[in-house]
């Protein structure tokens, strides 16, 4: 199974929101990082044909999505960033709705809404209106509909916005364990969440595709970039204003700093230490 | 900046104008209604009565009402002889047995008049005549108004004098007697006041309009839950927990919600007044009193037109903001604003019921006079005079009203302002609400189970009629048009029963028998006017008595009516026998197919087009406004499938609302009349006669009810383009702007609006019915032509590759 992005393009108007996009997506789960604006959803629009593409082609198993139109969104499972649910529905009447535009017979849809329903922890409330929910309700919510039909491709724009960091553990879990036979793309700023379950991530900016290579790969780019540095609490504002810092914790008087710099404030003997994709997010993305 | 968000806020200033618009049009509609009634035209009828006014205001105030009688008696003299000449032209001899003598004697009597009628008979204008007849008679009318008020003024004084000569009234501390002496007090403020003739049309008929009174209270409500938008989008915890986000933001809101109602009160009177005085004229006697109007006899506060239209503007504004701020409590105290809506509910049926059967004589009467229904209708406390004794007191009502209203905006508002305060975003339920909870999601429960079992087809619909409120739509729309209704009895005149008769027994295929009826009704009519004759000869000849002739001159008179109903007969008859059709009773079919329903479906049509918008605008418009739209169209059905599913909806309710439509006309008409012989030819009915085809009446009416659903349906796939294509709310205006203020414009007499005006193909009775060719077919199909083109651009916006 194989997603290919070849040299996809979006514009609107003047502004360049996307520019000669080129990736393959095999099984697995893959990280799309980028700053705000970068054109991560962008790329989901336009991989579930939301938005016109101005250039290129995006192909599913070598056939262009557009071609293969509702056959392709059959394989397809959506998760968009913004909130987007009838408020007045139960979730459980929601998630039947959406199973029904997937093409999923009554009968299997009501084994899955309710599998899925446990599966996010809301079997309990799955008949209360989704207007009720806390904001960590919804995004389960969405994410629940997002699995209905079992789809190959799964988008997932923000999956754990909201959500406190017991259930984003749950949910980062389960990705991982359903992504052995799909192509799962997860947009998201935590970088913690794609860290760790991520074949490869996917770093965009301003438009552009930076890189993409496994975690290991990339952090090792930044690898004699990363250090800590012990400094004084007045100095830290200094340090902010200089440099990236990507951390800092404090340790009787004094605070130390982990920053991302090529170059290295020779007088305060910095510690090199192994960088994180988290790090390399500053590196990339901060100027 | 509340003041901004409030105000400045597009549905705020859309609301505001679309009030504005709807009051003024519907007052002006229903003055043009009037005018039909009456049968003249309110244009002419202002210029007559101006010229009079004119003319008369110069008079001596004794020779006052001798002068308009005797322009009366000149200008009814001359209207007679005009419709002798008509008696004898239609039937000569007629005349000449029953009106020639009473012609001679008016001609006798005004010998000036009649020979200026005779010298100028060519050029005289009968139908002016008759509008200034009729202008004269209402001028006269308030003469004898103005005559007789000092004398009324002077029998409240006399009947007083008289109950206090009877001791027991009084006794001190007696409540008939403070009521009888406030009366005489109140009432010696006009005593001296000088009354004059003038148009009074302008004041009365602002007066008596209620709806500009309800529609405010809409407008407030909507100010109302601008207030509450924080709660809906979550933001009230937010401003709750801010220095200014309680008492400082409640006052403002006070401030905002008076100035507002009483702005928009003030704006909507000003313009019904400006709109009125524009139709009737009347501007000359703004500095008239206003009892000079007989409505405002019992008015005891002596002012000038124009002061009391200030007065007016006052009260009124005053009322509505007593509404607005009850309206504000309950919204404010109650945290739900689903059941604050119920709480409303309650306490306006409440209130309609105390005012409507509370007697005025009752103890708790105060509460009939300080009572929303009598903020919302102030006119019955401003032109009647009355005092209630009430908990021990006598109060004269309209300052009963006033205070009452003063004290409700202050009682009301600083709670209001209280409860805004101190009540916080977040509830803490108490054991009987979570007794209560527990109940309310056990039937949760049920309806959900219920709701899941729906199709794709019951989700969409489900949408519409739940989640976007369109039940709420539907059962107004039934409510209007099932209370457009007459099921009162018809009484038919003496003509219209011998017609009615006739065609009983005679209606169908073949005329022989009809025929028969026909001529040995006019040998009976004949042979009373012959005895009748005979007696007037015998009578001028005595010999016969007095009251020999009376007897025959009302046996003749009886027979009038049978003569009108032989005239009519005889055209039907001819009719049926020259076009080779049936006798077929016209009544019901007018009504449903013809001129006496055409009015009625006109109205039932843009009603329908404005419930179709309402409930329509939101079938595709709805998922960007909830944002579920990217997550539908990346699925498998999200886009031919559930488009198809949508346009079926559409469809669906649609041919709902022909249904019920058609329902309505039936049920009217079949109330009153007998629908027979539908297998007869079209054209039996004379109404039908330049149709450009023959068909049974059977099959015309099935024509005519599938060109309605085929219109109904096209207006449906309009609607649904643009909701494609916009948001809910600017669906909602655009489709009104395009489909149903033209219709509107129409029907408010601008006959450019005609070419635009859907409401003509929705009805369809009116161009099929008054049609001699085909073309009626254009502008159908052009229609049909959208309806098809909307449907395609509707798929391709939804369904195309890419937004």
């Amino acid at each position: 199974m194989e997603l290919e992005i070849k040299n996809l393009s979006k514009c609107y108007g003047k502004y360049q929101a996307l520019s000669n996009i080129n990736i393959k997506l095999n099984e697995g789960v893959y990280g799309l990082l980028g700053a705000n604006g970068a054109g991560k959803t962008t790329l989901m629009n336009l991989i579930t044909d939301n938005v016109r593409r101005n250039s290129g082609e995006i192909l599913f198993d070598g056939t262009d999505i557009l071609k293969l139109g509702k056959a392709f969104r059959k394989e397809l499972g959506y998760m968009p960033q913004q909130q987007g649910f009838y408020d007045k529905f139960s979730s459980k009447a929601f998630l039947l709705y959406m199973a029904n535009l997937k093409g999923i017979s009554r009968k299997q849809a009501k084994e899955e809404t309710d599998r899925l329903l446990k599966v996010v922890n809301l079997d309990n409330v799955a008949h209360k209106k989704i207007g009720e929910f806390s904001g960590g309700m919804k995004q389960r919510v969405l994410l629940a509909q997002a699995l209905l039909g079992n789809p190959t491709v799964l988008l997932l724009d923000e999956p754990t916005a909201g959500l406190d960091p017991k259930e984003r553990i749950r949910i980062r879990n389960f990705i991982s364990e359903i992504a052995e036979d799909k192509i799962v793309l997860i947009s998201t700023h935590v970088v913690s969440d794609i860290e760790f379950i991520a074949k490869e991530i996917i770093l965009l900016k301003e438009g552009k595709l930076i890189s993409h290579n496994t975690c290991n790969s990339l952090t090792k780019e930044i690898e004699n970039k990363v250090f800590e540095v012990e400094i004084e609490k007045e100095e830290l504002k200094y340090f902010q204003e200089n440099y990236r810092v990507s951390n800092l914790f404090h340790s009787g008087d004094k605070i130390t700093v982990r920053i991302v710099t090529d170059t290295p404030p020779k007088n305060y003997a910095p510690k090199p230490v192994p960088p994180t994709l988290e790090d390399l997010y500053l590196y990339v993305f901060e100027n | 900046m509340e003041f901004r968000r409030v105000v400045f806020n597009t549905k705020t200033l859309f609301l505001f104008v679309f009030i504005l618009v709807i009051g003024v049009g519907l007052f002006i509609n229903s003055q043009m209604k009037n005018e039909e009634y009456s049968g003249y035209s309110i244009a002419e009828i202002n210029t007559a009565r101006g010229k009079f006014v004119d003319e008369l205001k110069n008079c001596r105030p004794e020779k006052l009402a001798e002068t308009a009688a005797n322009k009366l008696t000149y200008v009814t003299t001359l209207c007679d002889l005009i419709d002798f000449d008509k008696m004898k032209s239609d039937n000569y001899k007629q005349y000449e047995e029953l009106w020639m003598e009473s012609e001679q004697q008016l001609r006798q009597e005004n010998k000036k008049t009649a020979n200026y009628y005779d010298n100028n008979k060519k050029t005289i204008n009968a139908n002016s005549l008759y509008v200034q007849q009729k202008a004269l008679t209402e001028i006269l009318e308030q003469i004898e108004y103005i005559d007789s008020y000092p004398a009324y003024l002077e029998s409240i004084n006399g009947s007083a004098e008289n109950m206090n000569s009877i001791s027991i009234f009084k006794t001190e501390n007696n409540t008939v007697n403070d009521n009888i002496e406030k009366t005489v007090q109140d009432y010696s403020k006009l005593k001296n006041i000088k009354l004059s003739i003038g148009i009074d049309e302008p004041i009365v008929s602002v007066v008596n309009s209620e709806l500009p009174n309800y529609l405010l209270i809409v407008f407030s409500l909507f100010l109302v839950l601008i207030f509450l938008e924080e709660r809906k989008q979550g933001l009230w915890t937010l401003i709750y927990s801010n220095p200014k986000g309680r008492l400082h933001l409640a006052l403002k809101r006070a401030g905002i919600l008076s100035i507002i109602t009483a702005f928009a009160t003030a704006v909507m009177y000003i313009c019904m007044f400006t709109t009125a005085f524009a139709i009737y004229g009347g501007t000359a006697d703004l500095s008239r009193n206003v009892q000079s109007i007989a409505m405002f006899k019992n008015f005891v506060f002596p002012m000038s037109e124009l002061q009391f239209i200030v007065f007016y503007i006052g009260v009124t504004v005053l009322m509505q903001m007593a509404l607005a701020s009850i309206l504000w409590l309950i919204f404010a105290f109650i945290q739900n604003i689903t059941f604050a809506f119920g709480i409303t509910g309650i306490v306006f049926a409440g209130e309609f019921l105390i005012y409507n059967y509370l007697p005025y004589q009752n103890y708790f009467s105060l509460f009939k006079c300080i009572n929303i229904f009598t903020f919302i209708n102030p006119s019955n406390a401003i032109i009647k005079y009355r005092n209630l004794e009430t908990l021990g007191f006598t109060l004269n009502m309209f300052s009963l009203l006033i205070t009452g209203a003063i004290i409700c905006i202050i009682v009301f508002s600083t709670l209001a302002v209280i409860s805004s305060t101190l009540k916080r975003p977040i509830k803490t339920p108490a054991k009987i609400e979570i007794i209560i909870s527990s109940l309310v999601a056990r039937i949760k429960n049920i309806y959900w189970l219920m709701i899941e079992r729906l199709t794709v087809i019951g989700y969409e619909l489900y949408k519409i009629l739940v989640i976007q409120k369109g039940f709420i739509v539907a059962v107004v729309f039934l409510f209007i048009l099932f209370n457009s209704v007459n099921t009162d009895t018809i009484y038919y005149g003496a003509t219209d029963s011998v017609v009615n008769s006739f065609y009983e027994k005679y209606s169908g295929n073949g005329i022989n028998n009809a025929e028969v009826y026909v001529k040995n009704l006019a040998t009976e009519i004949e042979a009373v006017d012959k005895e009748y004759a005979k007696a007037v000869s015998d009578y001028r000849n005595d010999k016969i008595t007095g009251e020999e002739y009376q007897s025959k001159e009302m046996k003749s008179l009886a027979y009038d009516s049978k003569r009108e109903a032989l005239e009519i007969l005889e055209e039907r008859l001819s009719y049926a026998k020259e076009n080779d059709v049936w006798i077929v009773n016209p009544q019901g079919y007018s009504e449903l197919l013809g001129k006496g329903g055409y009015a009625q479906q006109t109205k039932n049509a843009i009603i329908s087009i404005f419930v179709l918008i309402i409930l329509l605008s939101g079938v595709f418009a709805y998922e960007k406004k909830s944002n579920v739209y990217y997550t539908m169209k990346a699925t498998y059905r999200g886009r031919n499938y559930i488009f198809r599913k949508k346009t079926a909806v559409a469809s669906i309710v649609a041919v709902f609302i022909w249904l019920v439509t058609g329902a309505t006309d039936f049920y009217r008409v079949s109330v009153n009349y007998n629908l027979e012989n539908l297998t007869a030819p079209v054209k039996s009915l004379m109404f039908f006669k330049e149709l450009p085809f023959q068909v049974s009446i059977m099959t015309y009416l099935i024509l005519v009810y599938l060109i309605k659903l085929v219109m109904i349906l096209c207006v449906a796939y309009i609607i649904c383009f643009i909701s494609t294509v916009t948001r809910y709310e600017v669906c909602i205006a655009v489709s009104t702007l395009v489909l149903v203020v033209p219709s509107l414009l129409y029907s408010l007499g601008i006959d450019i609006f005609k070419y635009l005006s859907l409401s003509i193909l929705v009805s369809v009775s009116k161009l099929l019915g008054e049609s001699t060719s085909f073309v009626f077919v254009i502008p159908i199909a052009l229609v049909m032509l959208l309806g098809i083109t909307g449907l395609v651009f509707s798929n391709k916006r939804w369904c195309v590759n890419g937004a």
